[in-house]
């Protein structure tokens, strides 16, 4: 731990170097290490597919500990897909690993000139040919690398839509988790990097153990004995399938309706009932909501973790699929081939509403199972109507007039399920988030989870917070959750141990990290740390040319209302969000963090009004 | 004349004695200077640097421990460089000690790792120091692990303290050494290769090839994991876990008044009924009290003191509850082995009696009926793994029939016992800890019958003089006489001393009998007395002897205060006084006056020093040996000796049933 | 890659010795008590140093830890005599092991391992197992009354 590997794959060339301390006071790890070499190294106008892209593979200071749900890693690079900031977060075993082997976060620029890997095995770190790893999908990949290294290396990968550098291929890790959002996987495959396989045999102390495990079983206890434990570690993320049916907002046929006539046969209920054969968890995680599945036969049989509750509704609901199986193989085909099943699935989502409103020629049916999946590959190797279809909504509704207002993304980057009308602090933070159209930056499941009205004054100052359908109070809801979840991303603790279960709180992660590092970390320390990262996002973001109004959503969620259950009508009222967002961040009218703002939290100022 | 000092200690004036250490005078002025090596029961220290104060006038540290005060003296216990120096020590130390505290056994109670804590000492990436050294386990009771020592050498202290020996030489000699290399180079020597040469040297003598006892004084002394009694609670959680075994519990009458200090309770409150309690929730089918079994020992040694008194047999009689004094006979004294009782120690007893009724009343085979005797003892874990239970075979002392690792041979392994595992103390506490029972929250459970219910006199086994006094109340009431001391004494009990190494001495009067009595703590003193015996004395007609300080309340197996919690008069006088407040307060104060005692002779055990009584209560090496000798000495046409043949000559009548008047 | 320890049945129901029972329906492979071992035995986590293992073979989980059975092998297969069995524990004498791994080779349950210069099998954490501690699911639990 505490070594940075920097990789030159240019030169071919890997260096190890001190984590700064500041950086370890002022930006924790991951997201925060990512956002933090994006901002230094990677200038406005760098290509994202260029070699001066920067890739950063960053784990947390709780990585490879006991601290609950802590195993996860980000990649962050300039984004393909939008343009701006981009990052993804992944679960597995990969980021621990990486930790053991000693290194915090893995820093690769430049471009190899054929393909390779990169091996890490403790101190030995190499690049070698990965020839005869390029075309294969990710499960050939991982597994070529298992035998040839040993069963215990960890792998993450790119499969082929990362090497035909689809703007939304993402890097999976052991073929089961994703990094999935804003096409860190084409970065990849433009750096001519096929995969990275870690070792780690090295030791993680923790500067005070009996403290640290007492905490951690202190959380474990206030995670089983919170009300959506239950659910969440039985049913994993599909219970959210039929908490969207439920709320009447179950995305479907891209947007245009909230319930779902097939909801019956992709339930939570149902998959486990049927395909799923055991729960899995991520490294030292006990919600364990990762799902195993088979499908023994037939058409779609297929063997895989997921699908998530995301993929269920893009690749299911979405697109007018109700057939389980096919989702499921839908599913693996897209962690095979490397690609983000959100934004590949809104794409096809997309085109079949166009068809649907005869902007098109072509028909595509909704709920063409076989379609879907054959789309997949032809996304992924950019074949036919795949080549379309891989540059992403943004860009294929500006090649169909009229289409605009159902292009479900933000800022370039497709949303994901959720349908903002049902959540009205869920919509101001896919509007702002740093990444595009994304949940996860603010993901205010407060305001879903039917608090009382005295709760929400306690926790935010307003008794509305709490109603997902009104735009009132809803601010500084979303900027707790906005700045912790950086938080919680740059610690690496998995949003399920945060914002779905409310048990593990600032403090709760205050004292895990001082516990392990032996470095005091209050509340207000971290909920700063989390804010300056949301800041820097922001200004490169701005510097990458962004601009006020792309702080905004589909007109889709504007402007029509669903035409039936609970959200029956609602539409999203960001005026009556927006400024107030602004000017509680201490950012101008037009969004922009001011020099005060930036001087005050410690950021170098770079090109900023 | 030895004057009166007035010092100063952190700014606090302070009065004392000429002579007084700088410690002690600091203690007065109410500061507690932290120490590691030194120990309240031993005079030695300056070896680790612990204690060092700031002394106005002196460039160098001064060691509190061992230098006296001076006229005028300016002590500062807390400067800068003060703890500097301690947090050196203390850093170095755990530089070189295992990283496991999370699973050692002394983590609650551990002196460097509190050191370590208070001072702020993390030293998290030295201690990644896995172990070098074995771990000697050749022991039966008692664990030695090299690799956690300190060198503060308190465990040969201890061992001096009361027994007067050293079983472990090369330890003593490389605590010496260490010493040396400390002085030459001070704190930083901990980390050099000669002191970890000391260390390795030190541990070098086998425990089975010395002649330690187990009694676990050291163990008491250590101020870390070093020195730990073998652990059983995995064998005892295993049973547990088994529906098809019928586990009982017996607790010693030591117990009662210790248990509760691991609940914050002060040494000396009665917990009997949370102990029970918790002993039920951890999955015990029956819970015993070992008071039970030292009622029935008290009886069948009063039985067996009246025998020899009457005809001759080999005086004094030694008791032979204490298995490290037992041990300590047989291995040092083996041609006075027949001086000492017969009768087995009352868990054994309560064991054997305990298989034995559960049978007849239930139908159970003993194979099936664990017996686990709580005990504030280590040695008793050697005890019980020598010994077997109902079978005439004997095992010999160390070595007879043992593998030589501690274990007994094939024959113990498949042979019946008494009592199947013995838990200190500690042992019980860590596992009602680890299953997370919240004591406080218990209902209270008493004893279950029928050995659940003792007189005053098995009650007060458990602390010095308490046997001999049981025995003697016995034999006054067995002979429907008085029981008389003949000097006065302060407390009221026949004989007893402050709980420490020495001999109390009182002449009673039972009926027409004159007896000279022996309390003995530590076997030091045993030494002595067994010296004059072997060379043809007989200074006393009846000695109790117990290893530990206080009796069994001061035991190797009994919680374990941190050195500076230590009051003067520790917690061994208070839980000790407090079994014989118990005592006091029952009616039935002999146990030929326990109802559940008459019951069990009259239904089941016959007479005392009968033949069921011989095959179940008494020691089958002992009685064979006592019967082989008291053969040829008596130089009768009594039969060999075998059990059976010594019950009509054992005879004498006497049944349990109360006499008439008498001791109460 | 197939594992050479083909039974599961580990430390399920069938075996005596062992004071934990493990039911691998319940696993999940969060690894908790491999991360819970080596920071008690240890004092740092690192998954290698464990005496427990848990490898994950597409939808199940292996568990590989010494279950104390009543043949121990490992006992017999040590040249040196470094290794003992004693009631349902196994001991390990660090003097007189030279690491030379027959008794690794030895072991039906991939329970005893060589890692850094140590010897590494369950102790059961003197009757207080870490690994239980942490098992969340009732993977590894206590056998009970």
């Amino acid at each position: 731990m505490d070594r940075l590997l920097w990789v030159d794959l240019a030169a071919g060339r890997t260096r190890k170097t001190r984590v700064p301390e500041e950086w370890k006071s002022c930006y924790l790890g991951g997201r925060g290490f990512t956002s933090r070499v994006l901002y230094d190294l990677v200038d406005a106008h760098v290509d994202p597919l260029s070699p001066e892209n920067v890739l950063t593979v960053a784990t947390g200071p709780l990585d490879g500990t006991l601290s609950p749900s802590s195993g996860r890693f980000t990649v962050g690079c300039k984004s393909p897909l939008t343009g701006l900031l981009g990052d993804a977060n992944s679960g597995g075993h990969f980021g621990p690993e990486l930790r053991f082997a000693g290194y915090d976060a893995v820093i690769i620029q430049g471009r190899a000139r054929g393909p390779v890997y990169l091996l890490i095995d403790d101190d030995h770190v190499e690049l070698r040919d990965a020839s005869h790893l390029w075309g294969r999908g990710v499960f050939d990949t991982v597994s070529a690398l298992e035998k040839a290294h040993g069963s215990d290396v960890k792998v993450i990968a790119i499969g082929q839509a990362g090497e035909n550098l689809v703007p939304y291929a993402n890097i999976m890790a052991a073929g089961h988790n994703a990094a999935g959002r804003t096409g860190v996987g084409a970065v990849m495959g433009s750096k001519n990097l096929k995969a990275i396989a870690v070792r780690g045999s090295r030791d993680i102390p923790v500067a005070d153990d009996e403290r640290f495990l007492a905490k951690v079983r202190e959380c474990h206890r206030k995670l089983i004995a919170d009300p959506t434990y239950a659910d969440f570690s039985e049913y994993g993320t599909l219970i959210l399938v039929d908490i969207a049916q439920a709320s009447g907002g179950l995305s479907t046929r891209n947007g245009q309706l909230g319930l779902f006539e097939h909801y019956e046969d992709i339930s939570s209920h149902v998959y486990q009932d049927t395909y799923k054969l055991a729960s899995k968890a991520c490294f030292s995680c006990i919600l364990h909501c990762k799902n195993y599945a088979r499908v023994a036969s037939g058409p779609y049989q297929c063997e895989n973790m997921g699908p998530e509750y995301e993929t269920m509704v893009t690749l299911g609901s979405r697109v007018g699929v109700g057939s389980l199986a096919a989702i499921l193989k839908a599913n693996q085909l897209a962690n095979d081939y490397g690609l983000d099943t959100i934004s590949a699935g809104t794409s096809i989502a997309f085109l079949m509403e166009c068809s649907q409103r005869g902007l098109i020629d072509e028909r595509y049916e909704w709920g063409d199972a076989d379609f879907v999946i054959d789309c997949l590959r032809k996304i992924a190797y950019r074949d036919g109507i795949g080549a379309f279809l891989a540059k992403g909504v943004k860009a294929m509704s500006r090649e169909i007039p009229g289409s605009e207002g159902f292009a479900l993304h933000v800022k370039g980057l497709e949303l994901p399920a959720f349908d903002v009308r049902t959540g009205k602090g869920f919509a101001l933070g896919e509007a702002v988030a740093s990444r595009g159209g994304d949940h996860l930056r603010a993901l205010p499941n407060f305001e879903l989870l039917s608090k009382t009205r005295e709760e929400g004054i306690r926790w935010f100052g307003s008794p509305d917070c709490v109603d997902p359908y009104t735009e009132n109070g809803k601010v500084p809801m979303v900027i707790w959750h906005e700045n912790y979840g950086a938080v919680c991303d740059s610690a690496e603790i998995c949003k399920y141990c945060t914002f779905a279960t409310y048990a593990v709180m600032p403090k709760d992660v205050a004292d895990l990290l001082t516990f392990a590092t032996g470095r005091a970390y209050s509340e207000t320390d971290l909920l700063t740390i989390g804010e300056r990262i949301v800041n820097v996002e922001r200004v490169f973001n701005l510097r990458c040319g962004m601009t006020p109004d792309d702080d905004t959503l589909p007109k889709r969620f504007l402007t029509e209302g669903l035409a039936e259950g609970p959200a029956k009508d609602v539409t999203v009222d960001l005026g009556r969000m927006l400024p107030e967002y602004y000017s509680r961040r201490g950012w101008t009218l037009d969004g922009v963090p001011t020099r005060e703002k930036i001087e005050a939290l410690g950021i170098e100022v770079k090109g900023v009004a | 004349m030895r004057g009166v000092l007035e010092i100063l200690v952190d700014g606090r004036a302070c009065s004392v004695p000429e002579g007084t250490s700088i410690l002690e005078a600091a203690r007065r002025a109410g500061v507690a200077v932290p120490t590691l090596c030194h120990h309240p029961w031993t005079d030695q220290g300056a070896r680790c640097g612990v204690c060092v104060v700031e002394v106005e006038g002196r460039d160098d540290l001064v060691t509190a421990c061992d230098h006296a005060v001076e006229p005028g003296m300016v002590i500062r216990t807390a400067a800068d460089r003060v703890v500097a120096r301690r947090r050196e020590v203390v850093t170095f130390l755990l530089a070189q000690h295992p990283a496991e505290c999370l699973v050692c056994e002394r983590r609650r109670y551990c002196e460097l790792k509190t050191l370590g804590d208070e001072l702020g000492v993390r030293v998290r990436r030295l201690r990644m120091r896995r172990r070098k050294l074995a771990v000697d386990r050749t022991g039966r009771a008692i664990v030695r692990d090299p690799n956690k020592c300190v060198m503060c050498g308190r465990c040969v202290a201890a061992c001096m303290r009361m027994h007067g020996m050293t079983p472990y030489e090369s330890l003593a000699a490389e605590v010496g050494e260490a010493r040396g290399v400390m002085e030459r180079t001070g704190p930083r020597g901990i980390l050099s290769e000669e002191w970890v040469r000391c260390r390795s040297l030190a541990f070098e003598d086998a425990a089975a090839a010395t002649r330690c006892v187990e009694c676990g004084q050291c163990v008491a002394a250590c101020p870390t994991g070093a020195l730990s009694e073998r652990s059983d609670l995995v064998k005892v959680r295993r049973r547990l876990a088994d529906r098809r075994t019928l586990m009982v519990a017996q607790t010693a009458p030591a117990l009662r008044t210790t248990f509760g200090e691991a609940w914050g309770r002060p040494p000396g409150t009665v917990a009997t009924a949370l102990m029970v309690a918790a002993l039920r929730k951890l999955g015990f089918d029956r819970v015993f009290d070992t008071a039970f079994g030292a009622d029935l020992t008290a009886v069948e040694e009063a039985h067996e003191l009246r025998q020899r008194l009457e005809s001759g047999g080999k005086l004094p009689m030694f008791t032979s509850c204490c298995p490290a004094w037992v041990r300590f006979v047989e291995t040092e004294y083996p041609g006075l082995v027949g001086h000492l009782s017969t009768c087995k120690s009352p868990h054994m007893m309560a064991g054997a009696v305990a298989k034995a009724v559960i049978h007849e009343a239930e139908g159970v085979s003993p194979e099936d009926v664990f017996v686990v005797s709580v005990m504030p003892c280590t040695a008793k874990k050697f005890e019980v793994a020598r010994t077997e239970g109902h079978g005439p075979q004997g095992l010999g002392p160390l070595g007879a029939s043992d593998d030589g690792r501690g274990h007994g041979g094939a024959a113990a392994q498949g042979a019946l016992r008494d009592v199947d595992a013995v838990l200190t103390t500690r042992e019980l506490i860590r596992l009602v800890q680890s299953v997370e029972i919240d004591v406080d929250s218990l209902e209270e459970s008493a004893f279950d019958g029928p050995l659940g219910s003792a007189s005053g006199a098995g009650t007060i086994f458990g602390t010095t003089g308490g046997v001999m006094e049981a025995a003697l109340r016995t034999l006054a009431d067995e002979l429907a006489a008085r029981l008389e001391r003949l000097e006065a004494d302060g407390d009221g009990s026949v004989a007893s001393g402050p709980p420490g190494p020495g001999v109390a001495e009182a002449t009673v009067a039972i009926g027409h009998l004159e007896l000279r009595v022996a309390v003995v703590q530590g076997l030091a003193a045993a030494r002595q007395i067994l010296d004059d015996v072997r060379a043809g004395g007989r200074p006393y007609d009846f000695v109790e002897v117990m290893a530990c300080p206080g009796g069994c309340v001061g035991g190797g197996g009994q919680p374990i205060a941190m050195n500076w919690e230590r009051a003067e008069d520790g917690p061994e006088r208070l839980r000790g006084a407090a079994l014989r407040a118990i005592d006091r307060a029952i009616e039935a104060r002999c146990p030929r006056r326990n109802p559940g005692i008459v019951e069990l002779y009259e239904r089941f055990l016959g007479e005392p020093g009968g033949s069921r009584a011989k095959e179940l209560l008494h020691d089958p090496v002992r009685l064979s040996a006592q019967l082989r000798t008291s053969h040829r000495s008596a130089g009768d046409s009594r039969a060999e000796g075998t059990p059976a043949a010594a019950e009509g000559s054992g005879g004498t009548g006497a049944s349990v049933k109360p006499a008439e008047g008498g001791a109460r | 890659m197939a594992s050479r320890y083909e039974t599961l049945d580990l430390l399920t129901r069938g075996n005596d010795m062992d004071i934990r029972v493990f039911e691998p329906t319940k696993c999940t492979g969060c690894r908790n008590c491999e991360l819970a071992c080596s920071i008690a035995h240890f004092g740092a986590f690192n998954p290698k140093r464990a005496r427990i293992r848990v490898l994950r073979r597409g939808c199940a989980e292996e568990l590989h830890v010494c279950n104390h059975c009543n043949e121990h092998p490992c006992v017999a297969a040590c040249r040196r005599g470094a290794l003992t069995w004693d009631d349902g524990e196994v001991f390990v004498d660090e003097a007189a092991c030279d690491l030379c791994g027959d008794c690794v080779t030895a072991c039906p349950s991939g329970g005893i391992r060589v890692f850094d210069g140590d010897l590494l099998v369950c102790d059961l954490c003197h009757g207080d197992p870490m690994c239980v501690k942490f098992c969340t699911t009732g993977a590894l639990v206590l056998k009970a009354r």
